[in-house]
């Protein structure tokens, strides 16, 4: 028990109070539920009091029927007595059954008091309050010498400390009390004067007996600490005055058996309890206390009885769309009870409507000053979220949470690792100034949106795209969301996409922020960033137009921090020591629907993230297991193989397709991985580009190494886990880079991305470890000089590692082009949008180059040359001989001008492949008329290309192979064209087809029919002659021409008029049709895979909601 | 937590070293050459798709009686083609033709263009296995087979516009559908020369142009020329008339092709013997053979040009030349040197491995006498026909690339007397083993064969008279063929048609 001659309370209550004479007699009601031992603590505080006329009355609600304890009413009845008896002697003792709520208890305890004189005060009290001895006094005192009506008391914790537990609360527009301190929050007498609340603390209450009787006393309706809230509230309305007497000390006392009955424990087990005795508390946020059924109960009530006509009815409106929501919330996170208690309160009210009435009749009907004074004290902010959440939001005005929260990142801002988080924002939006302002060019990979950007979302939902002739295998998730992204944005794609390539550098930055967070302080932080910034990676792949190593560079510090998370080891959990800032404790389910979450996230981004995101989990492991220590292994497996298969459930159409056959492999663009590519010393500097200085970017290793001599203990165990992911991806570049794999791979860039999050969490490692580890124990004179040498080292290197990206931000666009392969070929024209016509379709465009400067993402030429490869499916036939193809030499067809959606590795398409062929009898010499043979799939250019930007911009310059130059050259039906710029080499078919188009029986002669874009998936066609409408758009079966409602059969093979390559429909001149994709299975996928989505989040919060509950 | 250091730091020193030391040696980046493509080459039945270019005056051309295209096929089964026809104009005529198993097709250009001087035949086969040679015939007559390819590059370095008596063109056909721009220098005897009409010029496309050299580079003993194309691909060739009035007395027609390319290594086989060299002959008399050697680089060369004779001929001097950058040298084979040397091929190399291009030149204004010498025996390398000054000029252009496969595909040859197939091995180190068969037609008398070559060797097969036969030779490593033909009306010379994917540079000698 705490000593209530504790030093705080010396401090703040007077140590000698004058004695003043006997003014008012005062009956402390006491309400008393199973007794514990700490009622005698309680008991013997209201002993202790110096007011003279102190007479106790103590109501014993539940001694009989009490579902806790039927049989124990007798013992328990006759045992408070002689409690009671011993400390409290001549005070009465009331008896009740059952389980009334506080206020009835009360009404019904003062309607057994013997005795016709009616005291002057009434205090109202929990059993779970210790009044410091001079308390009473002093609120009769506050009351007489200010007219008070109501005078509560200040409450301190239970634990001994100055921290406030209750100063009383306010309440919002829709009803919800909000208490005045903050959770945790110390008492150093800011509360002390001038702060007005709408009702004090209900541990304490001292109400003049004349306006509790005016009030008709405690609404018995109302249960728990609210009753007390409404009391004060009407008071208040009566124009009483309402004040807390901050010289009046109270202390809560910790019950055994749990809360006070004032918080009124339902029988129904609901999440009762005071906010101080919770447990751990998150932030600035903390459980309503009490009842959910009966908070939500109380606060319909309350409304309707308290608040101003006016206000009554826009509240109980805002009260209904809060209790909709609230009940989805209650859904979303598991907080079923809130969900029902909100939905539940408003039949209860319902039916209580009548004593509603009876209580407004009570109060007066104009009273403009009170009401005003009522308003004023009401708190302007969250009364929705705090109906919806059923959380104490605390504060107002300057202390809303939201407030709060900011002014603790302005004070981290202006820490070493703010300071360093804010010159990094500058120096990124310096460099990339020019970016924002004109946009990304139209570099590899990195493409401008669609010209409608619903597109992708229309993509991904009908599983279609027009890339490759038309391919059923689209792009990644992710790219529906920018889509969607897009159709909220209010300004032009451009920006948007710019935004979005970006933001990948800030992402990742906050990534590693939050990953170095339990390393250390400030400074270690703002090392990590630095470091994680100072890595060429991200530049050089925007250079390049490569997405997936933006993408990886992103992601990944996430998803590092996450597994750490799972693996649970201090300071990312509780194995081995304590839990760092800014870790959170999770049960298993939630560690691996999370988990799962994320890595279904970064599939979403771009699936073959999954091999980085690998290349961290060994890393991890070996890292663990080579530190001397199994710590959290197999947790850490377990939950990552377990989030895999969460991450496969949310990606189950994805699973399906590589379950039925489609290639793992497929998911990679082809990229060409010569030997020595990136080179070993490259490969050290994470320099996949020339955006480094050289051998100078090794500075960028100096200060991780650092952490490997210097860190001890758990610091040592972080540093070694982060070299040994660093190690796993240098050894898959390494071995790759010495040409051992010949296989599908992922760009360089991404496989290095593990080594810039391990470089950067050592990097922090080792600040953390020249501030702490180096001086355990070591004082001397030479060891310090040791130790300011190592820190020179450390800041001269990282001055060096930033030096380029500081040059590079000189230009505002990081070294990029600024002009692209559009200007280029201007005479190419973007895709049609919804509404447009068009004469047989946009003619194809085959990209013919090293994939890494192609403006598409295609396919090997040569076949590839293992299993899974893109181009597999292709290889064999018509191959010219070994050598004669050149190696990596990779084609796209795009319908017109490439965007993003033809960015991502597509399936075999008959198109593709036909097309293929073709290119590869060119180079064969098989054919001098490519022409012909491209013109049965509508492609009206072949394109050569030989820089991913025209001359003279900077650029990626792989030159096309001289027997592909050749092989174009020497086609007849092909016609370069002239005054271009030699970035590319472009032909133009003089056969060209129309994608669709009637072939004529008469002459087989392919006359374009006029096609109106309805849809993405729907196109109106006009035939212009009699014959065949064939339509060259892949994949066979997934279009059908529908005329006059019914579907056309297709022509068989071997009729009359059927076309050589297409589906054909018999059609005669004039005849209109809608050519549709037929999306239904798709859509019934993605469908299924929406609500695999939202049950897994659904799932993830309930793990979550648990989790905190249990803690 | 306490983790352990060391082992963790073994293993990642282990690694780094490992990185540093165990890598593989990083490729020299060398390894791209530039494949072997004959300027002639044709595929096997069904194997590729094949063009071929022909570029020859008409008959409407003064000095030109006949020019005929004949397309002969070596395929089991019909074959489907087109053919198109342009002029210097930009007519363009396109047919479609079936040829049946082993038949012949003539045509004649001058026909689908009417009124035309010159014209392009294309002749497209989807299937291959055809052969297509053009014969033009006036004062004198030139056979050869057609050109398959396009280049950007060409080199011609022999002709002459030496007055009076001469006339030369240069005829550059594009037979694709952009039009092609070409610059053309020339080297005549005071240098190097360039006129503005000659820079720039652009060649239509689906079309030819004529360029008259002997209205620009006037009163040349020889003439080189370079074929330089900006943009696009062209095929060229040059022709060249002589009516034996000029002060070299050379009389004839000779429609060489260029040169796609130079090479360090050049061959022409089946040369010979000299004039006068063997016994009752009159050696080293005006017009006899002669090397034309020409430097298209920016460097100067050393090279030397080498009889390859047999061993019982004995070892021959080679002629050492120095070729500045940009000119040209004509080696003179009658110094004596050849005398008492029977039939012999000739090499041109360069010692310092630079690039050259080079033709073979017979330009022999021979008379009665020296036709048929002192004891009336004929030498192989001139025309025996009558007793009347025959036209006798050719050119051969010799080849830079080998081949494993070649054909031969002659025509009637009933008045044809010492006709020879020549097959050389380029290699210096490696027996080449040959084999001549007979595709179609009567075999010539002594074929097949079966021989084997040592390096550097060559191997003459008499083709005597009869009617159209197909040869081809086979070898286990890359040879040069050639075929040299006599008729009544003069002599013509070119080499066999290489079979496609068979090429191959031949090694370093």
């Amino acid at each position: 028990m705490d000593a209530v001659s504790d030093q705080s309370l010396e401090a703040v209550a007077p140590a000698a109070p004058a004695p003043r004479p006997p003014t008012a007699t005062v009956v402390a009601v006491l309400v008393a539920s199973h007794p514990g031992p700490s009622l005698d603590v309680v008991m013997a505080g209201l002993a202790a009091q110096d007011q003279p006329s102190l007479e106790v009355l103590v109501v014993d609600v539940g001694v009989a029927g009490s579902p806790e304890a039927p049989d124990a009413s007798a013992v328990g009845g006759s045992a408070l007595v002689e409690r009671v008896g011993r400390l409290l002697p001549g005070s009465t003792i009331a008896r009740m059954e059952g389980r009334p709520g506080f206020g009835a208890a009360v009404a019904a305890g003062l309607t057994a008091r013997p005795g016709v004189t009616p005291p002057r005060f009434l205090l109202l009290l929990a059993d779970d309050v210790l009044l410091v001895d001079t308390a009473v006094r002093r609120m009769v005192e506050h009351a007489v010498e200010s007219n008070a009506g109501i005078v509560g008391a200040k409450v301190l914790a239970h634990d001994g400390s100055r921290t406030l537990d209750d100063l009383g609360s306010s309440v919002d527009r829709l009803g919800t009390p909000v208490p005045l301190v903050e959770p945790e929050e110390l008492d150093q007498g800011q509360y002390d004067t001038g702060h007005e609340v709408l009702a004090v603390s209900g541990a304490a209450v001292l109400v003049r007996t004349d306006l509790f009787e005016a009030l008709g006393g405690i609404d018995p309706e109302v249960h728990g600490a609210d009753g007390l809230v409404e009391l004060c509230w009407r008071a208040r309305l009566l124009g009483a005055t309402v004040a807390t007497a901050s010289t009046a000390v109270a202390r809560r006392v910790d019950t055994a058996a749990g809360s006070s009955y004032l918080a009124e424990v339902p029988p129904d087990g609901g999440s009762g309890g005071r906010a101080g005795s919770r447990g751990p508390v998150r932030g600035r946020v903390r459980e309503n206390p009490g009842s959910s059924r009966h908070r939500s109960r109380n606060r319909l009530r309350m409304v309707l009885v308290c608040h101003r006509p006016a206000q009554v009815a826009a509240a109980v409106v805002g009260l209904l769309a809060a209790t909709l929501v609230g009940a989805l919330y209650g859904v979303a996170t598991g907080r079923f009870r809130h969900a029902v208690g909100l939905v539940g309160a408003w039949p209860w009210n319902l039916r209580r409507l009548s004593s509603v009435r009876r209580r407004r009749a009570l109060m007066p009907r104009h009273d403009g000053p009170a009401a005003a004074v009522v308003a004023r004290l009401e708190v302007p902010h969250r009364a929705f979220r705090r109906v919806v959440t059923g959380r104490d939001l605390t504060g107002s005005d300057d202390r809303s949470p939201g407030q709060m929260r900011l002014h603790r990142l302005w004070s981290m801002l202006f820490g070493p690792g703010g300071m360093a988080l804010m010159v990094s924002a500058v120096v990124l939006g310096f460099g990339s100034r020019s970016l924002v302002g004109t946009g990304l060019p139209a570099v590899g990979r990195m493409q401008p949106l669609p010209a409608d950007p619903m597109d992708l979302v229309r993509s991904w939902w009908l599983g279609w795209r027009p890339t490759g002739t038309g391919t059923t295998v689209v792009g990644p998730d992710g790219l529906a969301v920018i889509g969607l992204l897009d159709g909220l944005w209010p300004w032009g794609s451009d920006l948007l996409w710019v935004l979005v390539v970006l933001a990948a550098l800030p992402v990742g930055a906050v990534g590693v922020w939050r990953l170095t967070q339990p390393v250390g302080g400030g400074r270690s932080r703002a090392v990590a960033v630095l470091v994680y910034l100072s890595v060429p990676l991200p530049y050089d792949a925007l250079r390049d137009g490569r997405l997936a190593p933006i993408a990886a560079f992103a992601v990944l510090p996430w998803v590092v921090r996450r597994l750490v998370g799972a693996q649970g080891v201090a300071p990312y959990g509780a194995r081995g020591g304590e839990a760092g800032p800014g870790t959170r404790l999770r049960g298993l389910w939630s560690e691996v629907l999370v988990t799962g979450l994320l890595l279904g996230g970064v599939a979403a981004v771009d699936p073959m993230l999954a091999v980085p995101v690998s290349m961290v989990l060994v890393g991890l492991v070996v890292g663990t297991i080579l530190a001397g220590s199994l710590a959290g292994v197999g947790r850490l497996l377990l939950v990552t193989m377990a989030g895999v298969a969460v991450a496969g459930l949310l990606h189950l159409p994805l699973v399906l397709e590589i379950l039925a056959g489609r290639p793992i492999g497929s998911l990679l663009n082809p990229v060409q991985w010569p030997v020595h590519g990136v080179g070993t010393t490259e490969m050290f500097r994470l320099d996949t580009g020339d955006f480094g200085l050289g051998r100078v970017g090794l500075a960028l290793l100096v200060v991780p190494v650092l952490a490997l001599v210097v860190a001890r203990g758990r610091h040592l165990f972080i540093a070694l886990r982060a070299w040994f992911v660093v190690a796993a991806s240098w050894t898959v570049v390494w071995v790759l880079d010495q040409g051992w794999w010949d296989g599908p791979t992922p760009e360089p860039g991404v496989l290095l991305a593990p080594a810039a999050v391990g470089l950067a969490w050592a990097a922090a490692v080792g600040v953390a470890g020249l501030g702490s580890d180096l001086v355990v124990g070591t004082s001397g004179e030479r060891f310090q000089r040791l130790r300011q040498g190592a820190v020179g080292m450390a800041g001269l290197s990282l001055a060096v590692a930033v030096l380029p990206v500081l040059g590079g931000s000189v230009d505002g666009a990081w070294g990029t082009a600024r002009d692209d392969l559009r200007a280029a070929v201007p005479f190419i024209s973007a895709g049609p949008v919804d509404g447009t016509t068009i004469h047989g379709g946009v003619p194809r465009v085959l990209w013919l180059g090293d994939p890494s400067v192609l403006p598409a993402a295609g396919i090997f030429l040569d076949g590839g040359s293992s299993d899974g490869h893109p181009g597999d499916g292709y290889s064999g036939d018509g191959l010219p001989p070994e050598g004669l193809v050149g190696a990596g030499l990779a084609l796209a067809v795009t319908d017109g001008r490439p965007d993003l959606i033809d960015q991502w590795p597509m399936d075999r398409t008959e198109g593709v492949a036909s097309i293929r062929a073709s290119v590869v009898d060119s180079l064969a010499g098989d054919t001098s008329r490519l022409g012909s043979r491209l013109a049965t799939w509508g492609v009206g250019w072949v394109v050569l290309v030989e820089r991913s930007t025209p001359m003279p911009q900077p650029a990626l310059e792989v030159p096309v192979p001289d027997v592909l130059a050749r092989a174009m050259s020497r086609q007849l039906d092909l016609e370069r064209m002239e005054g271009i710029n030699r970035a590319v080499t472009v032909y133009r078919s003089t056969v060209v087809e129309a994608p669709l188009a009637v072939v004529r029986d008469r002459n087989r002669r392919a006359v374009p029919v006029t096609v109106t874009r309805e849809a993405f998936d729907r196109r109106t066609l006009t035939a212009s002659a009699d014959g065949s409408l064939r339509w060259a758009i892949g994949p066979d079966g997934a279009w059908s021409l529908i005329v006059d409602g019914r579907r056309q059969s297709p022509v068989v093979a071997d009729e009359p008029g059927a076309t050589a390559v297409h589906q054909s429909v018999r059609v005669a001149r004039g005849t209109v049709g809608i050519l549709q994709l037929d999306g239904s299975g798709t859509r019934a996928r993605r469908t299924i895979q929406l609500v695999l989505v939202g049950l897994v989040l659904l799932l993830a919060s309930w793990a979550r909601t648990a989790r905190e509950g249990r803690l | 937590m306490n983790a352990h250091r060391a082992p963790a730091l073994v293993l990642l020193v282990a690694l780094l070293v490992g990185a540093l030391s165990l890598g593989v040696e990083a490729p020299d980046g060398v390894g791209d050459a530039t494949p072997a493509v004959a300027r002639t080459a044709m595929s096997l039945a069904g194997e590729s798709s094949d063009l071929w270019f022909c570029i020859g005056p008409t008959s409407e051309l003064d000095g030109i009686r006949d020019r005929s295209v004949q397309v002969a096929s070596i395929a089991a089964r019909p074959v489907d083609g087109r053919v198109i026809v342009v002029d210097d104009r930009g007519r363009a005529v396109e047919r479609a033709f079936r040829l049946d198993a082993g038949d012949r097709l003539e045509i004649r250009p001058g026909r689908f263009v009417p009124g035309a001087a010159f014209a392009a035949v294309t002749v497209e086969v989807p299937g291959g296995a055809v052969v297509v040679s053009q014969r033009v015939e006036g004062d004198g007559v030139d056979q050869r087979p057609c050109l398959t390819r396009t280049s950007g590059t060409w080199l011609v370095p022999w002709s002459t516009t030496a007055r009076p008596g001469n006339r030369v063109w240069l005829l550059l056909h594009n037979p694709f559908p952009a039009s092609a721009v070409v610059d053309l220098r020339f080297v005549g005897d005071i240098g190097r020369r360039e006129t503005l009409d000659s820079q720039g010029m652009v060649v239509g496309g689906r079309s030819m142009v004529a360029y008259d050299v002997t209205e620009r580079i006037s009163d040349s003993s020889v003439v080189s020329a370079l074929v330089h194309v900006r943009v696009g691909q062209v095929a060229a060739a040059r022709l060249q008339l002589a009516n034996g009035d000029g002060p070299t007395g050379i009389r004839g027609l000779d429609l060489a092709p260029g040169l796609p390319e130079a090479g360090s290594r050049l061959f022409v086989p089946g040369v010979g013997p000299v004039p006068g060299s063997v016994a009752g002959s009159t050696p080293g008399s005006a017009g006899d053979l002669s090397v034309v050697v020409l430097n298209p680089g920016e460097e100067t060369i050393e090279l030397e040009v080498v009889a390859r004779t047999s061993p019982t001929d004995g070892f021959v001097e080679p002629w050492p030349v120095v070729l500045r950058a940009g000119q040209r040298h004509v080696v003179d084979l009658g110094d004596g040197r050849l005398d008492g040397v029977g039939t012999f091929g000739i090499e041109v190399r360069t010692l310092d491995g630079q690039l050259v291009a080079a033709s073979l030149v017979r330009r022999g204004a021979v008379t009665g006498a020296q036709r048929t010498g002192g004891n009336g025996q004929a030498a192989d390398d001139q025309p025996t026909h009558g007793g009347a000054d025959v036209p006798d000029l050719a050119v051969r252009p010799l080849m830079a690339v080998a081949a494993r496969g070649w054909l031969v595909d002659l025509g009637e040859r009933f008045g044809s007397s010492g006709d020879i197939l020549a097959v050389v091995n380029p290699s210096g180190s490696s027996i080449a083993t040959i084999e001549v068969k007979v595709l179609a037609g009567r075999a010539p008398e002594g074929l097949p064969v079966v021989v084997e070559l040592d390096p550097g060797a060559q191997v003459v097969f008499p083709l005597g008279a009869g009617g159209p036969v197909t040869l081809a030779v086979e070898s286990t490593s890359g040879v040069v063929a050639s075929v040299r033909e006599w008729s009544p009306s003069g002599s013509t010379a070119g080499v066999a048609v290489a079979v496609a994917g068979t090429e191959e540079w031949p090694e370093s000698g």
